[in-house]
């Protein structure tokens, strides 16, 4: 017991110092952080969510997203189909075909395409690290 | 199946829980893990660093691990204990700390503690049951393996739908204490069957590398490989296909083409590993090989998913008579020589290469020049494996030994 108590009263000094050199540095400069908060059916992370297609059919993971340079998302990448993480296919879907719904189970992602639209889409890396975006045909 | 004549039931039952429950534990971490670290909000970076580390130790740890199960004879049984422990703790990381470096830490682990399994499995079964009644042996450890694989990707799946991926983990982990018991009601060696324990618990510093000098290992292994480039990226060609072409439907043909070959492989290989002991291995290993070039340009040739899924008969029948031809022609080459998990060791480290580089040239095959094109360089792969043991690999059974090779120690 005897180091324990000798450590904890090392500790109480130390405490005991430290406001007045925190406030003082406070002093010197502006606060670089705040905080404010968002409330659940607003926003949610959307990494490893759920996609489901136009029926409620579960296609796959969101996986990644895709952003242009001004960190715009452009698709949102995601892992289509198959079993038990075998033969699943890796496309990126425009990001306005794309929906986020926020709900007590967190966030779902709706697809405005059907499930075998997406899985019949070329893959997501074509050749020569181009990048394919799967969107709806011009009118 | 009725062990052969003169064997206890009680330490054969043990062998086949044993085997059963490694495999079922282990078919938790096949092609889920992405799935359920995906689910963690991990990026495919990290997810793919964590898959490359558990490969990476997985292939560094084989040699070493089939050196050590070979250098503590009887004791191997402890190794696999601890191996087994060890290994049960993997899936609580999941669970309980889905970050970085302790799941990163957790695959390493379960990397090397599964390279203990293969090398002291096949080392047990052949202490229980010694040389002559090894073929029936590892035919049943191969049925049990299988019926554990497919039950735990079951236990995998069900949660999965149900939208409960940490109970599969928790019952992966759970599959400890029976495995342990499994283990336990083994029983000690029977010595008296097996004739090259006086050898093997003494083996001389420089002589792992006799057996790398002996020619027919050599060509066993590039066949192995081979065998792997054919048949690995098979399944993951066609898998992604089935799913462009079904879409939602693909999911119970993908799920098909992994049934068919586990009920195949369970189905058969007891009877494999008799026909072996009683025809010759070579024939046996021939008929094996022979199924992966025929495979591979059936998949390349048929478009229809649904025809496809009866083929896949043929991967359960490649696969079933690889599975027990390894531990068969390991127990021939060293015969007298001790090594006997060290050289499967390397058999499997040849293995293990072939998976790599199969994947790795389906990919850039169907890359560069289509899907199509990638299902035909596997079947030639397949070709050349054939080629190989029709031409380069003798039998290597006891009895009717071929004359022996030039590069073959003399001792």
């Amino acid at each position: 017991m005897a180091p324990r108590a000798r450590r904890r009263a090392l500790l109480a000094l130390a405490v005991l110092t430290l406001p007045p050199i925190g406030a003082a540095w406070a002093q010197q400069t502006t606060p670089e952080v705040a905080s404010h908060e968002v409330s659940g059916p607003e926003a949610g992370t959307i990494l490893g969510r759920d996609v489901f297609d136009s029926k409620g059919d579960n296609v796959g993971q969101l996986v990644d997203v895709v952003v242009d340079r001004d960190g715009k998302p452009l698709a949102g990448v995601i892992d289509v189909g198959g079993f038990l993480g075998v033969g699943t296919r890796r496309v990126a879907i425009a990001w306005h075909l794309l929906r986020f719904v926020h709900d007590i189970d967190g966030t779902h992602v709706v697809m405005d395409l059907t499930f075998d639209s997406a899985a019949a889409a070329p893959e997501f890396e074509g050749p020569d690290n181009t990048l394919i975006v799967i969107d709806r045909p011009p009118p | 199946m009725t062990p052969a004549s003169g064997l206890a039931r009680g330490p054969d039952r043990g062998m086949d829980w044993l085997t059963l429950l490694l495999a079922g534990g282990g078919s938790a971490y096949g092609a889920f893990i992405p799935v359920y670290l995906t689910a963690h909000a991990w990026t495919q970076t990290r997810i793919g660093l964590v898959l490359t580390v558990s490969t990476v130790v997985g292939m560094l740890c084989q040699v070493p691990a089939g050196l050590l199960v070979d250098a503590i004879g009887p004791r191997r049984r402890t190794a696999l204990y601890w191996a087994i422990v060890a290994a049960g703790l993997v899936p609580m990381v999941f669970v309980i700390l889905p970050r970085s470096l302790p799941v990163l830490l957790a695959m390493a682990v379960q990397a090397a503690a599964g390279s203990i399994f293969t090398p002291a499995v096949a080392a047990i079964s052949l202490a229980l049951v010694g040389r002559d009644g090894l073929g029936e042996r590892v035919g049943r450890n191969g049925r049990y393996g299988s019926i554990g694989a497919g039950m735990g990707a079951a236990v995998m799946g069900a949660c999965g739908y149900l939208g409960s991926p940490k109970v599969a983990f928790v019952a992966a982990a759970a599959l400890t204490v029976p495995a342990l018991l499994a283990l336990r009601a083994i029983g000690p060696d029977r010595a008296a069957v097996v004739p090259m324990t006086a050898t093997e618990e003494r083996p001389g510093l420089f002589s792992p590398f006799r057996l790398l000098r002996d020619r027919r290992l050599l060509i066993y292994a590039l066949c192995v490989a081979l065998f792997q480039v054919a048949s690995i990226a098979v399944l993951q060609l066609s898998a992604v296909d089935v799913t462009a072409r079904l879409g939602a439907r693909g999911a119970l043909v993908i799920a098909a083409f992994l049934i068919v070959p586990q009920v195949v492989v369970a189905v058969i290989s007891p009877w494999l590993g008799k026909a072996a002991d009683r025809f010759g291995h070579r024939v046996v290993l021939l008929v094996g090989f022979a199924t992966v070039p025929v495979r591979g340009v059936l998949f390349a040739l048929v478009r229809n998913p649904y025809v496809l899924v009866p083929v896949q008969v043929l991967e359960g029948a490649g696969g079933a008579a690889f599975g027990v031809m390894m531990p068969l022609v390991a127990a021939d080459l060293t015969q007298g020589k001790g090594h006997y998990t060290l050289c499967l060791s390397l058999v499997g480290l040849a293995a293990g290469a072939g998976t790599a580089i199969s994947t790795a040239l389906a990919g850039w095959t169907a890359d560069h020049y289509g899907r199509h094109a990638a299902f035909w360089v596997l079947a030639a792969a397949g070709v050349a494996a054939v080629a190989l043991v029709a031409l380069a690999m003798p039998e290597t059974r006891r009895g009717d030994a071929a004359p022996s090779e030039p590069g073959e120690p003399a001792e």
